[in-house]
């Protein structure tokens, strides 16, 4: 669950590659997208929920980042800059196919005939995880397919970016835009309907 | 400290985000509690339990890097043809609208048409002031 953290030393790798990228150097750029996009790509996924949104928006986010690198004032905090854009653009994303949706433009969650990539899929595949002790997994993971299905959209992406992405409350609250109190309200009725499709005992 | 205080404090100890000063309330009344002590269990199963999802290989990863390089080297489409498609698609999007006599279903897939444009050049960031809430405004408008 916990996200691997940036050491002081990269912190200093990072500056350096920040800084010639802001000077159009693209070799370093290409080794920026190498060391953030697995964290992009999984941020992303926290609110669009399918692999070729996620895909589209992080990509994206390098190119926009790219072109702004001269308006970022200290190289040294090129993560949490980028990170916010990464979030901005996801929830644009987002923002565009509610809309779309409210028109009929398109299925209800967007995702339809796509690849699941968010904790839809984790839960299919736990119902293949164990052979031997199949029948108790595959009710819960069918339940808990469920409860994630009945989560709201805020729900499932501070839920996704605590338990998958491993972000603490407090960074959440800043990407999401909103109150570390709300993340918590949001979180914690999610875990709950989580909690809700767990067995009570172990069979 | 009652069960229904310790409820918040058992999620948040679980996730690691337990605050030091009330680690010592929540034990006492983890070790004064069965009901609560054996949900504490529980939720920590739920979350250790819930795998991770599967990585993607490196060649993804690699192929990633080179469409994000490779349109930086493209570059935009110049200036002008954005500005022309934004107007272009905005002036589509106005007429259709103002036009009371189309039916809905012709001004929606005309709505779709434009933003398809839009996103596929690339230009719906530069329609900051044009928020997805105003274009539903003015459809609220025209259905109105």
């Amino acid at each position: 669950m916990e996200r691997e953290k940036i050491i002081p030393s990269e912190m200093d790798q990072i500056s350096r590659l920040a800084e010639k990228s802001r000077e159009g150097d693209l070799a370093a750029f290409s080794e920026l997208v190498g060391l953030y996009r697995e964290r992009a790509y999984g941020l992303a996924m926290s609110f669009v929920r399918n692999h070729p949104d996620a895909e589209d928006v992080s990509q994206e986010a390098f190119i926009k980042a790219y072109k702004n690198l001269k308006s970022l004032k200290s190289t040294g905090a090129f993560g949490a800059w980028f990170f916010r854009i990464v979030a901005n653009l996801a929830k644009n994303k987002l923002r565009w196919r509610n809309f779309r949706e409210k028109l009929h433009l398109t299925s209800k969650t967007g995702e339809e005939g796509l690849e699941p990539f968010g904790l839809e899929q984790v839960a299919d595949r736990h119902a293949d995880s164990d052979p031997a002790g199949g029948t108790v997994r595959n009710e819960w993971a069918a339940r808990i397919r469920e409860a994630l299905a009945s989560l709201s959209d805020q729900q499932k992406t501070a839920v996704h970016m605590k338990l998958l992405e491993g972000y603490k409350i407090s960074e959440i609250a800043r990407l999401m835009t909103i109150s570390e109190g709300s993340v918590k309200v949001h979180l914690f009725r999610g875990l709950k309907k989580l909690r809700e499709s767990f067995p009570e005992a172990d069979a | 400290m009652n069960c229904r205080e310790v409820d918040e404090l058992l999620w948040l100890d679980v996730l690691g985000e337990l605050a030091p000063a009330e680690t010592p309330g929540l034990k006492e009344h983890l070790r004064a509690c069965p009901a609560c002590a054996a949900e504490h269990t529980r939720r920590r199963e739920l979350i250790q339990r819930l795998p991770q999802p599967a990585k993607r290989p490196e060649a993804y990863w690699d192929a990633y890097t080179e469409t994000v390089i490779s349109k930086l080297r493209r570059g935009p489409a110049d200036r002008g043809t954005r500005r022309w498609v934004i107007a272009a698609a905005l002036a589509a999007l106005v007429t259709v609208m103002a036009t009371r006599e189309i039916s809905e279903k012709r001004m929606l897939q005309t709505v779709a048409a434009e933003l398809d444009i839009l996103e596929h050049f690339e230009v719906l960031e530069e329609l900051a002031e044009v928020p997805p809430e105003e274009f539903e405004r003015l459809v609220e408008k025209f259905r109105g």
